[in-house]
């Protein structure tokens, strides 16, 4: 188990996500701190995550100054225009290689290589009432793999 | 500071990732440890404050443009006009405020009735709308006027009656500027209406100034103000307020081949102390209409002679007549026929005198005075020396009078020498020209394309020639499409102040030739377009399609 040590020397961000726990599988929410936390820091692979997460689900152009940042996935998948398997995965790679672009580009050599982007997979799509639930894999240049589940609520 | 921090969304792209940078370098360098490439740090703090650091950085950039002479003059659209005003100011420069333009309408009536006008009353003529300030009453008699309001009803010649009462227009600007003769109808009933139109060109009509309306006025306040220089003499001139408007100014002085008042002695050389300062203090001439008592002098075969004189107060400066008519004659009636014009000169209670030896040197002078004959074809006979009141419609360059005693007064006028102020000796332009239009592109308006055309013309200063590529540019930039413009036919008559009149035609360009003996030059002589005299007729053609 990693401690904060290993991560001596990293740059750090601010964990973007509420909830997280040291071991298994946590809900998440998308909160930097809440009434029983003053926020988290993160480094290496939650980073990576984090990074991945951000802009895939950032809707393109959605930001001033930042015209070609986000993805267009989340609208899609929003709208019901993704009617089967096979719709999800045809949007969400598309997505995902926008966002490793843009991660690839902006990676230094001096970065450690569990911060820069190796593979991103989604491994399954469940299909809900109102919801869409993706499984994906983000892996690093370190070699590690990290799973994260990423339910979505469709508009009917 | 007067200028308001930008929306966020007038800020570029490129301006917020400069900021952005600038930040994120600034973020890293004083704490090591931080991502600052993206993530929450990157897309919640630091993008959001460069958003208003790049608002900011562009409202300190127009600050910055609006601050200094350099930069307003570099690109006036990019200057906040307050800041201008401010650093305008520092020359004794005012924005100047649009006004309204004013004048009088007269109104045909059917019936002979009293008529009231009420307050607020609004008549629309020439794409423009104007109000009556005050109610007007109109009577038909004299013995029942009892107020200034009040107006006395006359009897016109086709059995309709008229009155005339003053107009204002409702919104400022150079629009309100209507000329005598435009049409106007009442927007709401008034009784027994048949027509309306402008007893005379409406006056004192302006746009509030633009900021390179402003700047353009910034030679006449950085000269020093007098007689040393000719920018001089227009700083003197444009310095007082009155005349912050006039146009242009040229001044013909000592050794100057148009200045004939400095070499009348038996020496064979031009002695100085002789200035004539030759003004265009607006566009276009003037109409101004007014009542003339006339003497009948002779009957001929077409009808009985009449004669009229103008001092030098009635329209000082004058070019000419363009109209004489009865009081009951109705708008359309194009007016009698001048058949006699003699130009004289009154120095009566002028101080200082000027030095003027021959007529000519007078004309279009405020010294200038005038005996003129008509012939009245509808009254063909009479007996010698009665009188009758015409209307007399003059046309002149305004300001004349009042910028020659303004230069001449003591505190002003030039010490050392004599000064005489003349309005520029006209060139009357005619503009000729057919407008290729494909058969798919709606007609111009032609209204519009006259005026541009005149506008074009009379903002020219004393350049000598005219040139019908420059007409072709003004119509062509204001045509749309395909639509182009034919050969251009320019005509132009001048008026010398010997009363000979020179014809000038040309396809190419017209010049003011070079007649220095008779004062007439490029340097002396302004070309004067009336809107009405730009012909324009449209040709339709079809275009082959590609």
């Amino acid at each position: 188990m990693s401690t904060v040590v290993d991560y001596r020397g990293y740059v750090t961000d601010v964990f973007a996500f509420e909830g997280v726990k040291r071991d298994g599988m946590q809900r998440l929410t998308y909160a930097m701190f809440s009434s029983s936390s003053a926020g988290l820091l993160c480094a290496g692979v939650q980073k990576l995550a984090q990074w991945f997460l951000l802009e895939l689900f950032t809707p393109a152009g959605s930001m001033q100054g930042l015209p070609n940042y986000g993805t267009d996935f989340l609208k899609e998948v929003r709208s019901g225009q993704l009617q089967s398997e096979l719709d999800v995965f045809t949007s969400f790679y598309l997505a995902a290689g926008t966002v490793k672009s843009h991660l690839q580009a902006e990676e230094l050599e001096t970065d450690p290589l569990d911060e820069r982007i190796g593979s991103i997979e989604l491994t399954g799509v469940t299909f809900e009432d109102g919801k869409i639930t993706l499984r994906t894999t983000i892996g690093s240049a370190a070699g590690t793999v990290h799973p994260i589940l990423v339910p979505i609520g469709v508009t009917p | 500071m007067t200028i308001d921090l930008p929306a966020f969304d007038e800020v570029s792209d490129a301006e917020i990732a400069m900021a952005r940078e600038q930040m994120a370098s600034r973020l890293k360098t004083a704490f090591p440890s931080t991502e600052v490439r993206r993530g929450v740090i990157r897309d919640h703090v630091i993008q959001n404050q460069a958003i208003y650091q790049a608002a900011r950085q562009l409202q300190l950039d127009r600050y910055d443009r609006s601050s200094n002479l350099r930069d307003i003059q570099a690109d006036p659209a990019l200057s906040d006009p307050e800041l201008v005003d401010k650093v305008l100011s520092n020359f004794l420069l005012t924005r100047r405020t649009g006004a309204a333009a004013t004048g009088n309408i007269r109104i045909v009536i059917s019936e002979l009735v009293p008529i009231t006008v009420a307050t607020g009353t609004i008549f629309e003529g020439g794409g423009q709308n104007f109000v009556t300030t005050e109610a007007y009453s109109a009577r038909i008699a004299s013995s029942a006027v009892t107020a200034d309001t009040d107006r006395v009803i006359e009897a016109l010649q086709d059995g309709t009656y008229a009155f005339t009462i003053p107009l204002t227009a409702q919104e400022t600007g150079i629009a309100g500027l209507i000329r005598q003769g435009t049409k106007l109808a009442p927007l709401s009933v008034v009784p027994y209406f048949v027509t309306a139109y402008a007893e005379s060109d409406f006056v004192d009509g302006s746009n509030t100034e633009t900021t390179e309306e402003l700047l353009a006025r910034l030679d006449t306040k950085i000269p020093a103000r007098g007689w040393s220089h000719r920018d001089n003499v227009a700083a003197l001139t444009r310095g007082e307020e009155a005349f912050e408007d006039v146009l242009h100014i040229s001044v013909i002085g000592m050794a100057d081949p148009e200045m004939r008042r400095d070499d009348l002695s038996i020496f064979p050389v031009s002695l100085g102390g002789r200035v004539d300062v030759y003004v265009r203090s607006q566009g276009r001439p003037q109409l101004l209409a007014g009542a003339k008592l006339c003497t009948l002098v002779e009957q001929n075969c077409d009808g009985t002679v009449w004669q009229f004189s103008l001092d030098k107060e009635d329209a000082p400066g004058f070019y000419d007549i363009r109209r004489v008519a009865l009081p009951t004659a109705t708008a359309d009636f194009a007016g009698y026929e001048i058949i006699f014009d003699r130009r004289d000169y009154d120095l009566t209670d002028a101080d200082p005198v000027p030095d003027l030896v021959t007529t000519t040197d007078a004309v279009f002078s405020r010294f200038q005075t005038g005996v003129f004959r008509f012939v009245d074809t509808d009254k063909p006979s009479g007996t010698v020396g009665e009188t009758a009141t015409y209307v007399i419609t003059a046309r002149y360059m305004p300001l004349i009078a009042e910028i020659h005693d303004f230069l001449a007064s003591r505190g002003h006028g030039e010490p050392a020498g004599d000064m005489l102020v003349k309005a520029a000796i006209p060139c009357f332009v005619r503009v000729e020209a057919t407008l290729l239009i494909p058969n798919t592109t709606p007609s111009p308006d032609l209204t519009t394309l006259q005026q541009a055309v005149a506008d074009a013309v009379n903002s020219l200063e004393f350049p000598g020639l005219l040139y019908s590529s420059q007409i072709t540019k003004v119509l062509q930039e204001a045509l749309t499409g395909a639509a182009s413009v034919s050969a251009i036919d320019l005509h132009g008559e001048i008026r010398s102040p010997a009363s000979v009149i020179y014809y000038l035609r040309s396809t190419e360009v017209i010049q003011i030739p070079n007649l220095p003996a008779e004062m007439i030059s490029g340097r002396t002589t302004a070309f004067l377009l009336d809107p009405q005299d730009v012909i324009l007729s449209i040709s339709r053609r079809n275009f082959a399609e590609i």
